[in-house]
């Protein structure tokens, strides 16, 4: 009989839906909670609060794991369902208050102008100075950055993930990597 | 040149014991929804065929009655 080491994720999926299958869940659990316990990091420092959050997302995967239609890799649903969650968490916590102002107007004026960095310039920052500017990031610049440079989701990717289209992620994306490295050299 | 965003992947170790802890909750919530299940579908399934049987069965004596008073 085959082990569950040796099922495909889509294989696991199907088994957890169809019968609730806890053991399996625990095999997934396996692939992909290392992933996203360090994603979270990204978005909160106490360490108990990473647990907490690692927790509710595999939860909440249990539970929503029905609405996974495959239309995408399931990492990709996995990792934009951790980012959503983290997203959430972030905003109840801070409590601030946002004022709606639609960025995508504010930079499509400025994108054309603006240089555009390059990839390159991202690799040639340094790991540590790097993990410290993103703990200063707005939350959603961070996720489109983790979205290009840790998941190398492609632009449609992103597109279907955020549900706003290829423009908008282009220009979330050139405005985050501007604020990333204006974060990073200031420190 | 190496990706940054890749290597703070790696300087982060996921607690074991977290695993437990997850797979209690998925524990927890699969006996709630075999429970809610059980409540909400399969026993009015039951009670159903139950009283459709008792239906069935009644029928089946009235006709054997009228039979018999036919026969009578």
């Amino acid at each position: 009989m085959k082990k569950l080491s040796e099922f495909s994720d889509d294989e696991l999926i199907r088994r957890i839906v169809s019968s609730g299958d806890t053991t399996a869940f625990g095999e997934l659990y396996d692939r992909y909670a290392q992933l996203v316990y360090a994603k979270c990091r990204n978005f909160v420092s106490q360490s108990d609060e990473v647990d907490d959050l690692v927790q509710d997302i595999f939860v909440g995967i249990y539970v929503k794991l029905k609405s996974f239609r495959g239309d995408s890799k399931f990492s990709t649903w996995l990792y934009s369902f951790t980012y959503n969650h983290c997203v959430n968490h972030y905003n109840r916590e801070v409590k601030k208050k946002r004022i709606e102002v639609n960025l995508e107007q504010v930079y499509e004026g400025v994108a054309g102008v603006e240089d555009e960095i390059s990839d390159d310039e991202i690799f040639s920052l340094a790991t540590d100075k790097l993990k410290m500017s993103l703990q200063q990031i707005e939350p959603a610049d961070k996720v489109v950055l983790l979205m290009k440079y840790q998941d190398d989701m492609s632009v449609r990717e992103m597109s279907l993930m955020l549900e706003v289209g290829e423009s908008a992620v282009k220009m979330r994306l050139h405005r985050a990597k501007k604020k990333i490295v204006e974060i990073y050299n200031s420190l | 040149m190496s990706n940054p965003f890749k290597k703070i992947l790696q300087d982060e170790k996921l607690p074991e014991y977290l695993k437990e802890r997850v797979i209690d909750n998925v524990n927890f919530i699969k006996l709630t929804l075999d429970v809610t299940g059980l409540y909400a579908v399969e026993l009015p399934k039951a009670l159903h065929s139950m009283i459709e049987g008792a239906a069935e069965e009644k029928e089946i004596i009235e006709d054997k009655l009228n039979k018999d008073k036919s026969d009578d």
